[in-house]
């Protein structure tokens, strides 16, 4: 064989290998960082997540201190943004080091004190599954990340984008919200992803969400942004779709029902937090503050106030005081047991 | 007689041709602002790949990198760094279609305050990350290319004030980016601003001295700097020299030629296009009492789109009422 003969079938190789490495190179992206700290050593880096756990009435609260990156004042509605998720039991917590900053990282605190942190590109979302074994994660590029609460080691679910919230579904899917765009989202629909596969099913079609609440019998509450400014809470179950729970208005935002769909709690731009109850009349005005929370049961609203935290009953009559901003309604309402 | 009868074909649908676009141009986009010193900082990524990047110059960036002055991956639209509360004006005539204002101006979050405009050509412009309470129109309202529709902010996905830009179009049911820039979608290139001007000259750049109850022609020329042509008439564009400070007040020197005590003229003649002179002349009556004055005129467009009046140099007429003997 001449040397030419012998040299042109190696050069194409070559070649063709080299454009599998680069393709190769341009589609893989490292895995974000993970790092596993026990108690002792997440106090000693900083980094350490102390959680209480409070009962109010018949409900359970989760109340967090949160570690302090930098030396900006603290912004209550940032700081409340930071907790993001917990378990049903609140025994597992999920936080950000900051709420909108890049390029932000995941923190998974478990009840003895040891922290998994995962180097995510921003986290807009978090959500712990039944079992505690991880946390379905949103980034600020709005791909879904599957991190290990033991190891804190993320592995890509869906690319979306998507963005905030996120929650498990009793039969271990996930709901989110499927965007155009995570930046400035020309639609934003209510969507399904499996796990397993990161098949992803849009349950609502060119709509613009701005959240959901799940509810009881598997049903979810949908907060819709109508092309008037108005908001709108809609209801889709099994087997149903779209069934109107109430109109709120001109510049709703922060929307929250109770687990039953009963009891809607919003903020109104610059006139405080409201009630809706429906089949009750009108939305009426409870108090001051912002991003309202409605307990499981429908019974208390927690909203941010004085820098910490209010719990309120549906008259808007305080009925405690948090100092953190970081609080959270625990799934478990009254059957916390710890 | 074929071949003549071919050409002449020709030739009329090169004119057309060329009519269509100089049309097309005149009524294409403007920038969405007002102020000529704001730059892009990031433009539309044309590639859907998740880190391959095909930016508005055609160039391919095979990374997931943030590229200043070019794009960022996956980014559906064009950011314009600016000042919280700066003025957003409509890119092109249009029908307000959508809009948000809840949210607080500097509120992170994942969904932000926003104006939605649609255009005849079946696009939509999108205006985000707009201020609390920042939207200046309502649903349905019909708005001019040039008209302040919104204040900026930051709310949303926002990691510094700016304005996010965007055009959608319609491709079967589902709106898709458009990049005004790739497919030369603006008036002129690069894009400019609506409605900016610079005085060039004016028949008397002294005081004007006027005979107490006589009148005299005077008359000033600006240059077009902005994107938008100059008509005179009640069409698209139509620019006007008014009284200013305060805006639109009646003059006491109004002269019988005004169309009204607060509007002294027309453009004298139009379209004039981007970087065309347009003559301004009215009549100036000497009707208060003897003394100095000085009367203050801005340009505006479409009675909704001042000009910036610092950037015609606070354009005003000295003006000395003689003493008049009958």
């Amino acid at each position: 064989m001449s040397h030419a003969r012998r040299t042109l079938p190696l050069l194409a190789a070559a070649v063709l290998i080299m454009s599998l490495v680069l393709a190769g190179a341009v589609q893989a992206e490292p895995p974000p960082s993970a790092a596993r700290y026990d108690p002792a050593a997440a106090r000693s880096a900083g980094v350490a997540v102390a959680v209480t756990r409070r009962r109010i009435g018949e409900q359970t609260l989760i109340d967090a201190s949160l570690p302090r990156f930098g030396s900006t004042p603290i912004d209550p509605v940032s700081e409340a943004r930071r907790l993001l998720a917990t378990s049903r039991d609140g025994g597992i917590v999920a936080t950000t080091d900051s709420y909108g900053g890049r390029p932000g990282a995941l923190s998974i605190a478990t009840a003895d004190g040891s922290l998994v942190r995962s180097e995510l590109e921003g986290v807009l979302a978090s959500a712990v599954a039944a079992d505690g074994s991880w946390a379905a994660t949103i980034d600020g590029a709005g791909r879904m990340w599957r991190v290990e609460t033991e190891g804190g080691s993320a592995t890509r679910l869906a690319d979306g984008p998507f963005t905030a919230p996120i929650a498990f579904d009793p039969d271990g899917s996930l709901l989110t919200i499927a965007v155009s765009s995570v930046e400035a989202p020309a639609s934003a629909d209510l969507a399904r992803v499996e796990p397993a596969t990161g098949r992803v099913v849009r349950l609502t079609a060119g709509e613009l969400l701005s959240g959901f609440s799940l509810l009881d019998a598997g049903g979810v509450a949908y907060f819709v942004s109508n092309p008037d400014g108005s908001t709108s809470v809609r209801s889709l179950g099994l087997g149903a779709g779209g069934e109107p729970l109430a109109d709120l208005g001109a510049a709703a935002i922060h929307v929250s029902t109770s687990a039953n769909g009963r009891q809607i709690a919003f903020e109104r731009a610059g006139q405080g937090v409201f009630i809706q109850e429906r089949g009750a009349g009108a939305a009426r005005r409870i108090s001051g503050g912002a991003i309202p929370r409605v307990s499981p049961d429908g019974s208390r609203v927690m909203v941010l106030a004085g820098g910490g935290t209010d719990i309120l009953d549906l008259r808007g009559r305080r009925i405690a005081h948090m100092a953190s901003p970081a609080v959270a309604w625990a799934g478990c309402g009254a059957g916390c047991d710890r | 007689m074929m071949r003549s009868a071919v050409r002449a074909l020709a030739g009329a649908g090169l004119l057309l041709l060329l009519g269509a676009g100089s049309a097309l141009a005149a009524d294409d986009y403007t920038l969405p602002f007002s102020n000529p010193d704001v730059q892009l900082s990031y433009g539309i990524d044309r590639d859907p790949t998740r880190c391959r990047q095909l930016d508005w110059t055609g160039q391919v960036w095979n990374d997931c990198a943030s590229h200043p002055g070019r794009a960022y991956d996956n980014h559906t639209g064009i950011d314009y760094p600016m000042g919280l509360q700066s003025a957003v004006v409509a890119a092109r005539d249009g029908t307000v279609v959508g809009l948000f204002e809840g949210y607080g101006t500097e509120e992170f979050g994942s969904a932000g305050n926003y104006v939605r405009v649609r255009h005849a050509d079946g696009r939509d412009s999108l205006y985000y990350h707009l201020a609390q309470g920042g939207v200046l129109v309502g649903i349905n309202q019909k708005v001019y290319a040039g008209q302040q529709i919104a204040r900026s902010g930051c709310s949303g996905i926002c990691y510094g004030a700016h304005l996010h830009f965007e055009l959608d179009r319609l491709v079967g049911s589902v709106w898709q980016p458009s990049d005004p820039m790739a497919e030369r979608r603006w008036t002129t290139w690069p894009g400019r601003v609506p409605y900016l001007a610079s005085v060039v000259r004016e028949s008397n750049s002294g005081t004007e001295v006027i005979r107490r109850y006589q009148t005299v022609t005077h008359w000033v020329e600006f240059r077009n700097l902005g994107g938008r042509a100059w008509r005179p008439d009640i069409s698209l564009g139509r620019l006007l020299l008014v009284t200013y400070d305060p805006p639109l007040h009646a003059s006491a020197f109004a002269a019988a030629d005004w169309p009204s005590s607060t509007v002294a003229t027309p453009v004298d003649a139009g379209p004039i296009g981007p970087n065309g002179i347009g003559r301004y002349t009215f009549g100036l009556r000497g009707g208060p009492p003897p003394g100095t004055y000085r009367e203050s005129f801005n340009l505006l467009a479409n009675s909704v789109a001042w000009f910036d009046h610092g950037r015609i140099g606070n354009y005003y007429v000295p003006i000395v009422i003689s003493n008049f003997s009958p």
